[in-house]
């Protein structure tokens, strides 16, 4: 009998002998990744020990160590985003460390990175037909206050606008201009393959009265997203690459990548924290620098901390992080704050499957005075000083007095976020690979909008909450078979399906009478409540052939069968067909091997995209609206059976290039957009009954440009280096036909011939000349139809330079112009008409001032212009003519990064950054006052719940984006 | 593998699902059901009533029953509108209301025949809707210049009251037969208003003495409005006092201004605030005081701010019919008939009404001069002056106007361009039978 006792000390020893053998079995690995060129080290590239999981990120001064490697032949790969990746053998060797260097290249043009938006499954770049835009955050040096400003004046073709300095509001992005009259032009959004909101959050205002009783700016869901835990964004920008998400993306996608956890090594930590101040610059004239809001205006603060680690296994990944932002705006009462947790986890249960969950939550709030195109708000009454609706000059104590009352009016609202989602890549078979995802986002939105008892101007007081939600839901499948057929020949076969439901719902609560404090609605002598509820859904099937031959000729083929539930009983599935081809065009023999040229690759791409009607579009139907406590009907919906999506059909070619042993890299596009069975608000006939307007697939657009972006290293020494680039951006919309319907208004106004949309007013053709004002005769002969141009910019210059000093101190600085558009200014023609124009009161001649000029009819002196918009009366007067060309440029940042030479036990490495944003404008000469982003969240604010489509921009009642000046800190450890 | 497969199929299969119901807006054949009637009469007095609110806001301001005192934005005046002009491009709410209005009305009415049937003869809800059919129709016919049917050429605005006598009739017809003696009353009272207006002045007067009949001195049918939301309540009321922002309106320089506190008629009444520091304003026979201004300061001057109070609450309703007007359409008849006795005999019998002292008039001319005073009166803010005062011009009806009603208040001639509202801008664009142009073809 054996001796258990024995035979446990046994097996225990045995035990410890076999995991020595296998410790002393295992070696270590130690190096640096470099810079060819420059030598320097290469912070954050990935090492990895192919097939076993093991690997590490480089520290900042490019070293790396990995231990416990098994004994024997390994092969080391380590890539980094814009080098060309390296694969070495090692031999590891029981106990002992191998020291190994790598030096990459650098690839400008990244032709053989993954790139995975628009295509079914990732393909390398250089298979890719269309043009890609892509932001790696390893490249970004300027501390990012958000997402939007992440995105802002960095790829060709990409147009982020501001549109006010209230607390909290986000801005406009278009990706090439507008291919779309009535429907939305903000792209969609995807994150880490999931889908999720694009249009921005419901504006605060009552349910019940003038839809402007609020502050009348948007937030945007973009911001909600951390803009640290981004590791790279993609961006397609038409329908030639986005046919594969069907007839919601005529507007182009913009796919945010959030960072994972790395494999091997111990956890990584990153701190930073930023702290600034926002300061409102001068907008008006020399007498009244801020319009009258003066007394108001103070300097903002800003605060930002974020705290993220990342590491794991090769069974394990994670990346953990958590946000802080809390900001007080440049106005009374105005703040915004910010907490957002993000948990991104992958698992590799098996060798063949691979499983990524993500998790995002955020809660944001903010709080502003009443402004924009609002009786009831501070800036309107403040610009209108004599005009307001206190009828208190400027200058009088009682001014500031009175219009503190309006600071009772609290507007709060408080966001909630949360995106969760996940996939699971199974590969049976080798080549073959299937990728499952499931993706739910879901956002909150609780508005206050809350006058008091005893208000100013709602004496009883007036309360009107909004809970609404939004609801993303979305289902995917793609499977991707890689076939070879010798050495030349590769083809990849993928198909699938995609489905979203998008669910919209909100209930609002409605009080008038309220009791004196802090009031509910239910405290409200008057109550009323209010329900919306609407459900889409958007299926379709996909699949793409990707041919390769020599890995230098591809063509892609794609299509996608799209099914909408908005669609009319007698529209089907429509069917979005793509071609795209690209020729790396330098990897021929005959391409010379010389210093100037260097890659070239060459691209097509043609593809259809769109835009589905909304939820009740398709539909006849009446509205509910209640009389007097009964059931009423109103016509609400003419309806149109027939009503299908419009179709966008893109085409686009160019080419990227680098030059001058690739110290130059250079992208080039031209596309052309031709929308078909275009969606027209078509106005009905007011004597027929229904009247407003119906969705009608009757319209033809046309949408064209280029796109350019050079990138160049100007200078390089050991000490100093000096690099640039710049972007350029043109863009001409035109609706090429009305379909018969009359010419409209979306907020600008579309008529044939005319760009979308277009800014109609009327025009003066002698401006300047010392007589009485010319009008110039407009559509039909109309003066009030004059039409300027484009709302949109058709031009986007941006650029950068980059000055690289001894001890990795930086310098960087970007602008941005945007120019041919032309800007409709409400806030000077509302206050103009009421006779109390600030830039006609400071307009002198021989004592006196414009409008007693005007009033004594001794305008002899006065230009045309100035007799025009210094007369309150219509006939010769200041109606419609307060348009200016909106070109303008702003030094968008300027950032100064120390790293700080810090030998503290643990810490890998800190940097302190400067940065001012917006720090300078320049306007063109027609702006006498104002600014053209301020514009509130988009000129066109539809409704008491929905965002609106943004697609007009016009300057009303608010503010615009202060400056701001950011120190920041930022330390890995 | 077997499982994904299923999972795989599961999941394209579920994808080929796209029905959604999406609750909220009613389909239209749901409106084919009798239980939808109710409804549906609801909406057109509702859509009446919103058209009303629009026609009798402006066409007061250009008619001088309130004076404009500067806003111009939302419930404003615009600055045409202030100088008198009914523009086609800024009148759109007023067109597509009151033509939404008539159509609702009209439709409703067909499709309510053939829902009910030949019950329909005697059906309470198609009295009703024909009654709204009616009103609407005098609606665009007094404030008007021109009729649009359902997309069709333009015809001279007495195209509406020929509607109108049309639906007024039948509505008589089945009320009576179904016990509805307030609708058929009203129908009656309605219809006398568009014979007036017609110069039809012996039906006018039949039908006057009809309702006076059978409704006595106390007969009225109005439009009711509610707190509900903004689009219902009292327009005139919420642009013109101090619970809505606009202030938008004052009884200062206007006929009713002097009149309301020497006669101390009730029926023109206003309120003012006092207020340190703010604007003079002298009332009649009184001391100069300070008061609250209006909204805005135009042309350098602050606008004092008196509020109407005819239209007193949110809730206020606007009259359609009275008595009092019955017997001004007899009061009016006798003018045209040269018994100025009987005018003034009908002109006091409104005033002793409302209580206040009678008038004299001397010969035909201050009868009429009386008249236009009265109807000026009684219908305040009612969508009625404008109406009147085409008219009076269009037969060139002798008498005065009070001297506010022609001046502004800087002392400058005051003159409406038009005395009624034109075809839209809108109507014009989208609908191919009628030409561009001011909207006014008639």
């Amino acid at each position: 009998m054996i001796n258990s006792r024995k035979f446990i000390q046994g097996f225990v020893y045995t035990i410890i002998f076999l995991f020595n053998s296998l410790l002393l079995a295992q070696g270590s690995l130690t190096g640096n990744v470099t810079d060819s060129r420059s030598g320097e080290g290469l912070p954050g590239a990935n090492i990895l020990i192919q097939g076993l999981g093991i690997g590490t990120t480089s520290e900042v001064d490019g070293s790396f160590e990995i231990t416990n490697i098994p004994e024997g032949e390994q092969s080391v790969v380590v890539s980094y985003i814009g080098y060309t990746s390296m694969t070495q053998s090692v031999s590891v060797m029981s106990g002992e460390t191998v020291n190994v260097n790598f030096t990459l290249k650098s690839s400008p043009l990244g032709l053989d990175e993954v790139f995975v938006t628009g295509n079914a499954g990732g393909v390398r770049k250089r298979e890719v037909g269309n043009s890609v835009g892509q932001i790696n955050m390893s490249d970004v040096d300027q501390p990012v206050a958000n997402v939007e400003e992440l995105l802002s004046a960095r790829i060709p073709g990409l147009n982020f606008q501001n549109s006010s300095g209230a607390s909290g509001a986000g801005g406009v992005i278009r990706l090439r201009g507008n291919s779309s009259v009535s429907m939305s032009n903000a792209p969609l959004i995807y994150i880490d393959g999931i889908r999720v909101r694009s249009d921005a959050y419901p504006k605060n205002v009552p349910a019940t009265g003038y839809s402007g009783r609020g502050h009348n700016t948007l937030s945007s869901p973009l911001n909600d997203i951390n803009p640290n835990d981004i590791e790279r964004v993609e961006v397609i920008k038409g329908a030639a690459a986005t046919t594969l998400y069907g007839t919601e993306a005529g507007g182009g996608v913009i796919q945010i990548f959030t960072k994972k956890g790395r494999v091997g090594g111990s956890a990584k930590w990153d701190f930073q924290a930023n702290h600034g101040k926002a300061v409102l610059q001068e907008y008006g004239t020399s007498g009244r620098p801020y319009m009258g809001l003066g007394p108001f205006v103070k300097d903002g603060t800003t605060k930002n901390y974020s705290l993220s680690t990342t590491g794991g296994g090769s069974d394990l990944r994670y990346f953990l992080s958590a946000n802080w932002a809390d900001n007080t705006g440049v106005l009374p009462d105005s703040w915004d704050d910010r907490i957002s947790i993000r948990g991104n986890f992958g698992f590799s249960p098996s060798k063949n499957l691979t499983i990524n969950y993500n998790t995002m939550v955020s809660k944001s709030r903010n709080q502003n005075p009443p402004q924009g195109n609002n009786a009831h708000g501070l800036t309107l009454n403040a610009y209108r000083g004599r005009a307001s609706y206190f009828g208190t000059a400027w200058g009088d104590p009682k001014f500031k007095e009175e219009l503190e009352l309006l600071l009772e009016y609290d507007i709060t609202s408080e966001f909630t976020r949360y995106t969760t989602g996940g996939e699971m890549i199974w590969s049976p078979i080798e080549n073959f690979t299937n990728t499952f995802k499931l993706g739910y986002d879901r956002s909150h939105a609780d508005h206050r909008n809350y006058r008091p008892y005893g208000f100013v101007r709602a004496k009883y007081g007036i309360l009107a909450d909004l809970d609404w939600t939004g609801e993303l839901i979305n289902s995917e499948y793609i499977g991707s078979y890689d076939l070879g057929l010798g050495d030349d020949l590769n083809l990849n076969f993928s198909f699938g399906g995609q489905r979203t439901i998008s669910k919209d719902h909100n209930i609002t609560a409605h009080g008038e009478q309220l009791p004196p404090g802090d009031a509910t609605v239910s405290g409200a002598a008057e109550q009323q409540a209010r329900e919306y509820r609407t459900k889409i859904i958007n299926a379709g099937y996909f699949g793409q052939t990707v041919v390769g031959f020599q890995d230098k000729y591809f063509l892609t083929l794609g299509m996608r069968l799209d099914g909408f539930s908005a669609f009319g009983e007698e529209t089907g599935y429509q069917t979005l067909p793509k071609v795209s081809g690209s020729y790396i065009l330098s990897d021929e023999s005959f391409w010379p091997q010389s210093s100037v040229l260097g890659t070239m690759k060459l691209r097509a791409a043609w593809g259809q995209s769109g835009r589905a009607p909304g939820a009740f579009d398709a539909v006849r139907t009446w509205n509910p609206v209640g009389w007097g406590g009964q059931v009423a009907f109103f016509p609400l919906n003419v309806g149109n059976q027939n009503l299908g999506p419009e179709i966008t059909t893109e085409t686009e070619f160019g080419f990227d290039a680098t030059f001058f042993d690739d110290k130059v890299s250079v992208e080039f596009t031209s596309y052309n957009q031709r929308t078909t069975d275009a969606l027209f608000n078509v106005t009905q006939t007011p004597s027929m009954g229904f009247g407003g307007s119906q969705l009608e697939n009757v319209g033809e657009l046309s949408n064209k440009g280029i796109e350019l972006a050079v990138q160049a290293e100007l200078m390089r020494t050991n000490s100093f280096g000096l690099s640039g680039g710049f972007t350029l951006a043109t863009n001409k919309s035109e609706v090429l036909s009305l379909g018969g319907a009359a010419p409209f208004s979306s907020g600008g106004w579309i008529t044939e011939g005319g760009p979308i949309p277009g800014v109609i007013g009327r025009h003066i053709t002698n401006p300047n000349a010392l007589a009485d004002p010319i009008f110039s005769e407009g559509e039909g002969g109309a003066i009030n139809r004059y039409m300027y141009g484009p709302n949109l910019p058709t031009d986007v210059y941006s650029g950068y330079l980059e000055l690289s000093l001894p001890k990795g101190i930086k310098v960087f600085t970007r602008g941005e112009f945007m120019g041919g558009h032309y800007i409709p200014d409400g806030a000077s023609s509302n206050v103009a008409r009421r006779g109390a124009y600030t830039v006609c009161d400071e307009i002198m001649v021989g004592g006196k001032n414009a409008y007693e000029l005007v009033s004594a009819g001794t305008v002899d002196q006065l230009t045309a212009r100035q007799r025009a918009m210094c007369t309150r009366s219509i006939a010769g007067g200041s109606g419609n003519i307060f348009i200016y060309a909106g070109d303008f440029f702003k030094l968008r940042d300027f950032t100064v990064s120390v790293p700080v030479p810090v030998k503290i036990s643990g810490i890998n490495s800190m940097m302190v950054k400067f940065s001012a944003k917006n720090a300078f404008r320049w306007l063109n000469d027609d702006f006498p006052v104002f600014d053209p982003e301020m514009v509130g969240g988009g000129g066109r604010l539809t409704g008491s719940s929905t965002a609106g489509y943004h697609s007009y921009r016009g300057i009303s009642e608010h503010i615009p984006s202060p400056a701001s000046y950011t120190l920041s800190l930022r330390v890995s450890f | 593998m077997k499982k994904l497969n299923l999972i795989v199929f599961g999941l394209l299969l579920f994808g080929c699902d796209l029905d959604v119901s999406n609750p909220g807006p009613v389909q239209d054949t749901f409106l084919a059901t009798e239980a939808a009637q109710s409804g549906v009469v609801n909406g057109t007095g509702r859509k009446l009533a919103e058209a009303m609110n629009y026609v009798a806001y402006t066409g007061a301001a250009v008619s001088r029953e309130i004076t404009p005192s500067g806003s111009i934005g939302s419930f404003g005046i615009s600055l045409r509108q202030q100088e008198g002009n009914l523009d086609a491009t800024e009148t759109g709410s007023h067109w597509n209301l009151a033509s939404s209005a008539r159509w609702m009305a009209e439709s409703g009415s067909v499709r309510m025949k053939e829902v009910y049937g030949t019950n329909s003869s005697s059906n309470s809800n198609y009295a009703q809707i024909l009654l709204y059919a009616g009103y609407a129709n005098r609606m665009m016919g007094e404030n008007f210049c021109c009729a649009v049917i359902d997309g069709g050429s333009a015809e001279a605005g007495t195209a509406y009251f020929d509607r109108a006598v049309t639906n007024f009739t039948e509505t008589i017809a089945v009320a009576a037969a179904s016990g509805d003696a307030d609708i058929a009353t009203a129908a009656k009272a309605g219809r006398a208003s568009v014979y007036a207006s017609q110069a039809k002045w012996s039906d006018a007067v039949s039908d006057a003495n009809a309702v006076l009949s059978a409704g006595g001195d106390n007969f009225k049918y109005a439009i009711p409005y509610f707190t509900t939301s903004t689009e219902v309540y009292n327009r005139i009321y919420y642009a013109t006092s101090g619970l809505g922002p606009y202030r938008a309106g004052t009884v200062w320089h206007t006929a009713y201004e002097e009149y309301s506190q020497s006669a101390n008629d009730a029926r023109v009444g206003f309120t003012y605030t006092a207020k340190a520091g703010g604007a003079p304003w002298t009332p009649y026979g009184g001391t100069e005081t300070a008061i609250e201004s209006g909204d805005a300061t135009v042309n350098g001057k602050i606008i004092p701010w008196l509020v109407q109070q005819k239209h007193s609450s949110r809730e206020a309703e606007i009259r359609l019919s009275s008595a009092q007007e019955m017997y001004l359409i007899k009061a009016e008849s006798a003018l045209l008939t040269g018994s100025v006795a009987d005018a003034v005999t009908n002109i006091n019998a409104v005033r002793t009404l409302a209580g206040v002292d009678p008038i004299t008039a001397a010969d035909a001319t201050e009868g009429w001069t009386m008249l236009k005073r009265e109807r000026g009166i009684e219908l305040w803010l009612e969508a009625r002056r404008l109406g009147d005062m085409r008219r009076w011009k269009a037969t060139s009806a002798p008498g005065a106007y009070h001297v506010y009603e022609t001046t502004n208040w800087e002392g400058t001639a005051y003159a409406p361009a038009y005395l009624s509202f034109p075809i839209s801008q809108g109507e014009m664009d989208t609908n191919p039978n009628i030409p561009l142009g001011d909207g006014r073809p008639f």
